[in-house]
């Protein structure tokens, strides 16, 4: 057994050919017992360097096939590359395994193969610093590397978890990188062979990196130092891990050469052949357990079985077509992706996260049509919190029902898949915002403020004897001036009103006609929006006690409450740029803009990941109005986070000028019309100037005549053919000279509000955080929890209690010193 | 004196160096512990052959069960020099000091991401983002839409639009 130190010392790599036909790789190889070289390599006898003439590196050829032909030169295996691509050449799987020093140094030409191993080193020297190499994974993420590709790390990973058997370790550390953040774990042997894969997975910001790790063929060569006495080594060294990777919707097996295998799902009756491309079967992968790839073509490599695992069986749902190809009844069937970097595509962040954040791992095989699907979803990708058989619709979607409770925040971030049959086979699409699970306010506003009571005036009528309120359009207001205006043409018809208005009020006049108009006000939403709004009903509009309606082309809506509500509409706070962990929460500002009520602060941990619903509740007695800003948290409590009052309905004047000027008109129009007689005139204009100035009849009559015609003359020409002269065209007009900016940060006044901006929205002032490489290697990253120090790795600091340690007492207290300040483990 | 001295590269916080230093080719003579000894920082006394050098920052004293981290040494005449010895508490007690509990501050292994992480610096400037609402009741058409709400007095008592008679 293999124990001890890992040591290269010196090695070189000399040639000047672009092939690995053309170099020469010096190994100052020792010639100690049970050294190992894992790669593909003979010696040269005399010297104990490697000639390397033999491993030949193309564009189009196999390389790395001739196993356990070193037996006695020290040599254990040669890593393997089995499927040869054109962007996949290079030298990535050799791997020294000596036990005394050693060290690969790469010249020339070959810089860039060796630049492609890419193991902890630098420049183009590769050294290792530990028996277990590192490994990385690494993706493209819009073209640009990140970090390693990660079918390079496959073999590491494979080759780590050999040499940690080898040596009998029982976990083998692996790290990958991707988007520039650096995650690690550690892998129990011992529960990769039993269980036969090591599933995890984790977020790197918001990217959801879902990895299974498989050993599929796992047969542990020998040492040297275990030739039995015919001196004949049984080393096979037979690794070919298989990595399945779960990256953005596609779901990848990653093979030991580089080769890449992607996920597909053939219909029930599809006919696939099984050619180069297709060689990787699992069955009954509802148990959890993936079986070992079925490589039947001679582009495959392996046998046996997976240790501790099943024996490979042939799918029995596959039947063999007259013609040659399959079909796949109860079985997962991997295709051989040829393009390897158009494979290790990841998708943006953004891509990911258009959501809801519910996982759903599915670990049946997916039949078909009619299939029964179990899923569950899971915490971080590791404990099932509830389970079904989901419901699979008429269209062949399984989303019903997929929320039952139990969610918590952790599953919150995590995603959601959909499965989705296309009449040919199922597809795996992310979940889409308008298939959004039910916890996610939908159309229906009233389920997300049912835990919020809203006040108990709604129901407060108008229709109270005292005033009425109609909605009227803006045709309606221009008919409305017209009739106090232009239809004076029609002298029975004012005649009577006017006559009605004397009996009804014991006056006789149009100012207090417009006393009875109590305000006009304006909203920036259609009214139809309201529930209170009554349908249109009749023609007439009755005011004061007129017995005499106003007649209108259109038929008219009121109001039946003073206080309505309406929905300001939802937001879900989160988005790819979310680190997914305290970053959100502090050093992070979230503000919410409310139209017409202004903005404020929102607490990050009461909104972040969770949806933000705003209610407005309206007064239209003043155009008042109150914002309630909910927070809807995922597990279905909705609890109010903040009250802002705000001014919604701006008010269309209709001041005793107004009203002054409009009597005024009409009383010219009247005159000019000669359809009142000139007793009815003095009555009327002296009625006016009362009701204005308080003057004595008749004293002002001759005043507000006079300013008929410069009222009327005075009317903007750019108001258009459309507008009515009057009280409607005075409100219009101020409605057209209305669009300017208003302060975002109080709440709407009038018109001036009509111009901010009119869709809610949430600002996120986050903090920006440099990268700080190798900062959970050197310091750790923050913690809490009880553990045995020998069950923590890597940095560890914190407080422990020194009993059991057979030692001085400075001793320990330099013990608690050291651990508070932090060790490595 | 039963001594083995290693030179170690792995930094002295590591828990167990085990792994992390070869076993030196003897090339020290004899050994012996200055007097009195402290057992948690003697003096070693080396003799080692003529010619030869001591190339070695970490040692074993198979009586007392400890490590020990070697300074410079300091040549006496001859061959002979004497060398100071720390005891590396970390890795003599390490079996022991896996088997205590703790209630651990910072890890690698362990990471609590809701926890803020000091060390993590911020720059001073801000990134910003905005998130729209997925709508607004505020789009609405001036011209045709129903907008305007008319307050009149009385009028209730008439009928009302849609309302029937008044209520």
């Amino acid at each position: 057994m293999i124990k001890g130190n890992f040591y290269p010392t010196v090695t070189t790599i000399t040639g000047t050919g672009n092939k690995f036909t053309d170099t020469l790789i010096n190994l100052n190889m020792p010639t100690a017992s049970n050294a190992y070289w894992l790669g593909w390599v003979s010696e040269d006898n005399t010297s104990s360097v490697f000639n390397v003439s033999e491993l030949e590196v193309t564009e189009d050829s196999y390389i790395f096939r001739r196993v356990n032909e070193l037996e006695n030169h020290n040599i254990g295996y040669v890593s393997q590359r089995d499927i040869a691509s054109p962007n996949n050449t290079g030298l990535y799987n050799v791997f020294v395994y000596p036990t005394t020093p050693c060290t690969i140094k790469p010249a020339q030409n070959l810089a860039k193969y060796i630049n492609q191993l890419d193991v902890k080193g630098s420049g183009n020297s590769v050294t290792t610093t530990s028996l277990l190499l590192d490994f990385a994974i690494g993706c493209k993420v819009d073209g640009e590397s990140q970090g390693m590709t990660y079918f390079k790390t496959v073999g590491f990973a494979g080759i780590r978890a050999f040499l940690s058997a080898i040596n009998g370790d029982t976990t083998v550390d692996i790290e990958w990188t991707i988007n520039g953040t650096t995650l690690s774990k550690v892998i129990s042997l011992p529960d990769l062979e039993n269980d036969g894969y090591i599933h995890f997975d984790e977020y790197v910001n918001t990217t959801h990196v879902d990895v299974f790790i498989t050993i599929c063929s796992f047969m542990l060569g020998y040492s040297q130092a275990d030739k039995d006495s015919s001196n004949t080594s049984h080393g096979i060294s037979n690794i070919l891990p298989v990595i399945d990777m779960h990256i953005g919707n596609d779901k990848y097996v990653v093979g030991i050469g580089g080769v890449q295998y992607r996920q597909i799902v053939p219909a029930s009756g599809r006919y696939i052949q099984i050619s180069t491309d297709y060689g990787f079967c699992s069955l009954n992968a509802s148990t959890g357990q993936w079986i070992r790839p079925n490589w039947e073509s001679a582009n495959y490599y392996g046998s046996g079985k997976l240790v501790n695992g099943p024996e490979c069986v042939i799918p029995k749902n596959i039947v063999s077509s007259p013609d040659g190809f399959f079909t796949f009844g109860n079985c997962l069937v991997w295709k051989r992706y040829v393009n390897q970097l158009d494979i290790c595509r990841m998708y943006k962040p953004s891509d990911i996260y258009k959501l809801m954040g519910i996982q759903l791992r599915y670990q049946t095989s997916i039949t078909g049509a009619g299939a029964t699907i179990y899923s569950y979803v899971e915490d971080d990708g590791t404990n099932p919190k509830a389970s079904w058989a989901p419901h699979v619709n008429d269209k062949n979607e399984f989303l019903a029902e997929l929320i039952t409770g139990n969610l918590t925040d952790d599953i919150f971030k995590s995603k959601l898949r959909l499965w989705q049959w296309d009449d040919t086979q199922w597809e795996l699409n992310d979940y889409t915002e308008d298939k959004k699970p039910s916890y996610n306010p939908g159309d229906d506003s009233e389920n997300v403020g049912d835990s919020v009571t809203l006040p108990s005036v709604f129901g407060v009528g108008t229709t109270n004897g005292f005033v009425t309120q109609y909605a009227l359009r803006k045709s309606d207001i221009q008919q409305l001036g017209a009739l106090l205006w232009t239809s004076f043409v029609d002298a029975d018809y004012w005649r009577n009103y006017l006559f009605s208005l004397a009996l009804d009020t014991g006056t006789f006049s149009l100012a207090g006609l417009m006393t009875f108009f109590v305000s006009l006000k304006v909203y920036p939403f259609p009214l139809v929006n309201v529930s209170g709004l009554v349908s249109e009903g009749g023609n007439d509009m009755y005011v004061g006690t007129g017995i005499v309606p106003l007649h209108f082309t259109n038929k008219l809506h009121s109001l039946t409450s003073y206080v309505d509500k309406i929905d300001g509409g939802y937001v879900r706070v989160w988005s790819s740029n979310f680190f997914g962990d305290w970053r959100d929460y502090v050093n992070t500002e979230i503000t919410l803009y409310v139209p017409y009520c202004g903005t404020i602060h929102l607490n990050p941990a009461d909104v972040v990941g969770n949806t933000v619903k705003i209610r407005y509740v309206i007064d239209f007695s003043t155009g008042g109005c109150v914002a309630y800003v909910m927070c809807v948290a995922p597990i279905g409590n909705t609890f109010m986070i903040g009250a802002l009052p705000g001014q919604i309905g701006a008010d269309v004047p209709l001041s005793a000028t107004a009203a002054g000027e409009i009597a005024a008109r009409f009383i010219g129009d009247a005159m000019n019309a000669g359809h009142l007689v000139g007793g009815e005139v003095g009555n009327i204009a002296g009625g006016i100037a009362s009701g204005l100035s308080g003057n004595t009849p008749g004293a002002g009559g001759g005043n507000v005549l006079s300013g008929i015609a410069g009222v009327y003359g005075g009317l903007p020409a750019a108001m258009g053919a459309d507008l009515a002269p009057g009280m409607a065209s005075q409100a219009l007009s101020m409605l057209t000279r209305s669009a300017v900016s208003a302060p975002l940060m109080s709440g709407g006044r009038g018109f001036a509000s009509f111009g901010a901006p009119q869709i809610p929205y949430i600002q996120i002032r986050r903090g920006i955080y440099p990268k700080i490489s190798k900062l959970s290697e050197i310091s750790g990253k923050p913690s809490v929890g009880t553990y045995k120090v020998g069950d923590l790795s890597g940095f560890v600091s914190g407080v422990v209690k020194t009993d059991g340690i057979n030692a001085h007492e400075n001793e320990k207290a330099k013990i608690r010193r050291l651990i508070a300040g932090g060790i490595y483990v | 004196m039963q001594v083995g001295f290693a030179f170690i590269t792995c930094d002295p916080l590591k828990l167990d160096k085990s792994g992390d230093y070869t076993a030196a080719v003897p090339s020290v003579k004899t050994v012996q512990i200055s007097n009195p000894a402290n057992v948690e920082n003697p003096h070693f006394i080396l003799d080692i052959p003529a010619g030869g050098t001591f190339d070695y920052n970490y040692c074993y004293v198979q009586k007392w069960g400890r490590y020990y981290f070697l300074g410079e040494p300091t040549y006496l005449d001859g061959n002979r020099l004497t060398v100071a010895g720390v005891c590396d508490v970390l890795t003599t007690y390490a079996d022991d000091i896996k088997n205590l509990d703790i209630i651990v501050n910072r890890t690698e292994s362990a990471e609590n991401k809701k926890i803020p992480d000091a060390l993590q610096a911020s720059q001073s400037n801000r990134q910003s983002e905005i998130l729209n609402f997925n709508d607004s009741p505020f789009s609405v058409n001036f011209a045709t839409d129903i907008v305007y709400v008319l307050t009149v007095q009385g009028g209730s008592h008439r009928n009302q639009p849609g309302g029937g008679e008044n209520q």
